[in-house]
């Protein structure tokens, strides 16, 4: 079996933006550049640029060299004007080829992704003008991965005095085929993953805020939301389970407006938005009757299923109202407020059909035709709240003090009309008839959280600061159905200190220690009495070198008797670089990250107790150099791993290579080579490994 | 038309405060806490010594308190540096001017949010994590250079943030992670630098709850039958967010210890305090992978065990 390959074709707006990149490409080769200038100090200025300086990893790098276009130290730049416009662009377009995956493919692109073909891999257009002049006096474009099933544009356009307009575009195609995940038959060698999916989520979002320097600032914006695509899923039907083909069709329209007034010592947004939702799912049966369990039998039926169609129907509408303000009534107060409150409703529908020999433990009967017609509602009034002051009594003493409320209540109604026809009791043999079963169900759901966080910090001099504080956190929650109400509550009070050690903007050490006490677990796994430590350095440039590191520790324990849970995460990071000179930058770092949870749980076919042990230490390391040849040709090179070890044992090794040959006219050819190797030690059917490599032309000016 | 109707009154204010708006006489100008638009000394006079410094402002966007009509500083130094005369003519006393070499980071960040306190993306600054770890804006933010980058960036945002975020640069480079280091999304898209009212500096979705139902909506419902898990936890209680070596970021690498933790019969009030019944043995291998029949585990409209 393979999963249907769903072809993504470009939209139009990746069609205008491609269009787009291409004219501006072309537009403006044509003026000189001096590259001699940009090319000497390249590799400082690429590696400071991306952030090597604060311990670069490959995880950067990769971005770098693979997908974004290489900066050519733009402060030293001069400045190119078209028009009214100072220009700064940059381009990375490329072909990527791949000699195909070895190995599992379907976890390559569940993981990975990358395919061959024509890629935009990056580009960035800015035009700045006089402010106030002309139609528009800044523009800001950005593209990223364009031809890649995951990509994105920012614009940013406007006129100082007159407007500002954001927008933003992103497309993700999420494929999931993951043979070992909820996949009963893996033991059994069957490695097709039942529960897969290819979706396309599409996001937009466009805000335009008019006179954005004036008192009153009106806004209004749009998001548009979709997620589409094929899939599989499975239906259970008493004692077996059958493999079903699924499309979701999901969108979502948000449109909004509001008021910003801005006075001097006030500052109020007013905001009305709406959404409005629709989500459809078409489900199919995919045509194998006898189900994950073929010959399975349960009260002498043997359960098989000759067709099912679904319909779901989902609408949800949504208004939002957002209240933010900000005052100062004098220089050393400053209190800011925040207040949401939304009515989300949602009206649902599902009709079914399923053939085939099915019982139903549920009516105990055993059936050939089940009719399903289900509709369900849902409203949620939901207030969402927070209240911050920050009030300097004393030049070197603050007081900051948040309150956060949220306060939402769920009522629902399902009523649920079934029609089984060839129907007969479990319990013997009898004739066949028709059963109609209708049920309505009421449930309700309520959750009130409050938490408050006071603190002072006190600046002692000499670069230090000392901080203590306190946070209490409450939470109600409730929930009724026609089986049973309960209701719960939990309080949480945690002690807060902090140290800060700054003499200078090269180095920065910070010290912070929380004790929590909770006297009520809502969930088992909550987060209950613990501890938690977190130390950070980071050291500023010093004659090349750069150094940051982190020590993060927290142990949470639970020691009520039936849970008996011990948890812990600890994370020990350390990263280096080095800038030699203009030629020669040299980074790596490593990373520690532990994390074991220790906890009872109950065996639900016998109800005893054993512990639930989950135990992952990952090393993740990561370097890169890059190394100035001549007249501006630069070699990157670096790696990227992690080895994972414990519960769940697995490797992820990436290496690249990239080279940048200066070509003239502000163009360079860039080839890079990338490897992805993952294994999984315990399914080893997962491993995967493939090498791409990329021929690019970068333009830059 | 509906919903026009059902909003017509918001609409029709709403037209009518943009023209209040564009033709009220509210002037612009510089915000509470800025230095007058008189000075008795150009930026030329700073050029003089600070060369390098003016030409690389000509490029930062702070370069509009110069350029701009709605501005129109005699010197755009001065914002932020105070009067510079006494500190010419005193030869370059460091004394008589304002300088920030040495001083804290609050006195940094009173400078800037002087100007910058009304930005909609600036929230209740001194309350936030990056405030009280002693960061002032001109750890990110150039400025009098930025490396073209929008907001006067110093470096790329994603790049700028895991330079000190570290943990979350390791976490993006696991086999499942949201898709940060490949650009198709930023750290800010979900997290918000600048806010004090966010806890961790997370954003809110539109609507006020967590983030993630910013892209994945059909998972914030409401629905009639919640899974709890996510009321009480939050996504995070079974999604690690940045990223994770488990399928589906899960946060447990296999759903029978992710969902048995939780449901298990205990004494806590727990999800339902719901424990599977007997017929879920463990030894099948159907019932150790609990989403083979609850498939509908963030929510459904019609079943309280999630199987449709």
């Amino acid at each position: 079996m393979n999963m249907k390959v769903h072809v993504r074709k470009p939209t139009s707006i990746q069609l205008f933006s491609l269009g787009f990149s291409v004219l501006a490409l072309v537009l403006f080769s044509g003026s000189t550049h001096p590259l001699a200038a940009q090319s000497a100090p390249a590799a400082a200025g690429t590696t400071a640029a991306n952030g090597s300086s604060g311990g670069s990893t490959a995880t950067g790098d990769r971005d770098k060299t693979a997908q974004a276009p290489v900066s050519f130290q733009p402060a030293a730049k001069e400045t190119v004007k078209v028009g009214a416009y100072e220009v700064h662009s940059e381009f990375e377009v490329g072909y990527r080829m791949s000699p195909g995956v070895d190995g599992n493919s379907q976890m390559y692109r569940s993981q990975v992704n990358l395919f061959e073909g024509v890629r935009l891999l990056g580009s960035s257009l800015s035009l700045r003008s006089a402010p106030g002049t002309g139609l528009f006096d800044r523009m800001d474009l950005s593209l990223s991965n364009w031809g890649d099933p995951y990509n994105g544009l920012r614009v940013r356009i406007g006129r100082m005095d007159a407007y500002d307009l954001q927008a933003s575009y992103r497309n993700l195609n999420y494929y999931n085929y993951i043979s070992t995940f909820a996949n009963p038959l893996l033991e059994q060698g069957n490695s097709f993953a039942q529960h897969n999916l290819n979706v396309d989520y599409r996001m937009s979002d466009v805000t335009l805020r008019l006179f954005p320097n004036r008192k009153i600032v009106p806004f209004v914006g749009y998001s548009r939301n979709s997620a589409s695509g094929p899939g599989f899923t499975t239906v259970s039907s008493t004692a077996n389970e059958f493999l079903l083909e699924t499309r979701w069709e999901n969108t979502s329209d948000e449109f909004r407006g509001g008021l910003q007034f801005d006075f001097p010592k006030f500052n109020l947004t007013l905001e009305q938005g709406y959404r409005h939702q629709k989500n459809d799912t078409s489900v199919v049966d995919a045509g194998f009757p006898a189900g994950n369990q073929p010959g399975r039998t349960f009260f002498g039926q043997t359960i098989t299923q000759d067709d099912l169609n679904r319909s779901y129907h989902g609408r949800i509408s949504l208004p939002v109202s957002k209240v933010l303000a900000k005052i100062t009534p004098i220089e050393n107060l400053r209190m800011t407020g925040r207040y949401i409150y939304t009515m989300g409703k949602v009206d649902s529908d599902l009709s079914e059909i399923r053939t085939g020999n099915l019982v139903t433990l549920e009516d105990f009967l055993a059936y050939s035709t089940a009719a399903d017609s289900f509709n369900g509602r849902a409203k949620k009034p939901n207030h969402n709240g927070s209240f911050l002051v920050e009030y300097s009594p004393v030049s070197r003493l603050t007081v900051t003090d948040i309150v956060d409320t949220i306060d939402y209540h769920i009522s629902g109604t399902a009523m649920l009309q079934t029609l089984y026809t060839g129907a007969r009791s479990l319990l013997g043999p009898g004739p066949e008839t028709s059963v109609t079963v209708n049920r309505l169900l009421n449930t309700e759901f309520a959750y009130n959280q409050l938490r408050n966080q006071a603190e002072a910090q006190l600046d002692l001099g000499m670069g230090f600061a000392v901080r203590i504080g306190h946070r209490y956190a409450q939470v109600d929650v409730s929930s009724e159905d026609s089986e049973e109400t309960l209701s719960s509550y939990s309080t949480q009070h945690t002690a807060l200190a902090g140290l800060t050690y700054r003499p200078g903007s090269w180095l920065r050490v910070g010290f912070d220690y929380e004790n929590t006490s909770t006297d009520r677990a809502l969930t088992r796994t909550d987060l209950y009495n613990y501890d938690r430590i977190n130390l950070d350095l980071r050291m500023g440039s010093w004659k090349g070198f750069s150094l940051n590191g982190r020590l993060s520790l927290r142990n949470n324990t639970n020691p009520a008797p039936d849970i008996d849970l011990n948890s812990h995460d600890r994370n020990y990071i350390v990263g280096l670089s080095y800038e030699a000179s203009d030629r020669i930058s040299v980074s790596a770092d490593y990373s520690r990250m532990d994390l074991f949870s220790d906890l009872l749980f109950v065996i639900p076919q016998n109800f005893r107790t054993d512990r639930s042990i989950f135990d992952e230490r990952v090393s993740g390391f990561g370097g890169r150099m890059g190394i100035g040849i001549y007249r501006g040709s630069k070699v990157e090179m670096g790696y990227r791993g992690i080895i994972s070890r414990g519960t769940a044992p697995i490797e992820l090794h990436q290496p690249f290579l990239s080279i940048l040959v200066p070509l003239g006219g502000g163009m360079a050819f860039k080839p890079t080579w990338q490897y992805y190797g993952y294994s999984d030690t315990l399914f080893n059917q997962q491993n995967f490994k493939t090498h791409l490599v990329t021929f690019a032309l970068v333009y830059s000016r | 038309m509906t919903l026009f109707r059902r909003y017509k009154f918001l609409l029709v204010s709403l037209a009518a405060a943009i023209a209040v708006a564009a033709l009220a006489g509210n002037s612009p100008g510089l915000p509470a806490g800025a230095l007058p638009q008189k000075a008795e000394t150009s930026m030329q006079d700073c050029a003089a010594c600070h060369e390098d410094l003016v030409k690389a402002f000509a490029k930062n966007s702070h370069s509009v308190l110069e350029k701009s009509a709605a501005y129109k500083l005699g010197n755009p130094c001065e914002p932020c540096h105070g009067p510079g005369k006494a500190h010419i003519e005193g030869g370059g006393d460091i004394t008589k001017i304002i300088h920030y070499k040495g001083k804290t980071a609050k006195l940094h960040n009173q400078q800037c949010l002087a100007c910058h306190s009304k930005d909609h993306e600036v929230s209740g600054y001194g309350g936030s994590t990056h405030a009280k770890q002693g960061l002032n804006c001109a750890d990110c933010h150039g400025i009098h250079t930025s490396a073209g980058l929008t907001r006067s960036l110093k470096q790329q945002t994603s790049t700028l943030c895991m330079s000190c975020h570290t943990v979350q640069k390791t976490e993006f480079s696991k086999p499942y992670h949201h898709r940060v280091t490949e650009k198709a999304m930023e750290c800010t898209d979900c997290h918000q630098p600048h806010s004090g009212l966010d806890r961790r500096q997370v954003r809110n979705s539109s609507t006020g709850e967590e983030i993630c139902f910013r892209c994945h909506k059909e998972k914030q419902g409401p629905f009639v039958f919640e899974h709890g898990a996510i009321r009480l936890r939050g996504c995070q209680g079974c999604h690690e967010p940045h990223g994770s070596n488990n399928p589906k970021m899960l946060v447990r690498a296999t759903a029978t210890s992710l969902c048995l933790e939780c449901h298990s019969r205990t004494a806590v009030w727990s999800v339902n305090s719901s424990q599977p019944p007997s017929f879920h043995n463990l030894n099948s291998s159907v019932y150790r992978n609990c989403t083979t029949c609850h498939v509908m585990i963030h929510g459904s409209n019609f079943d309280g065990a999630f199987i449709r």
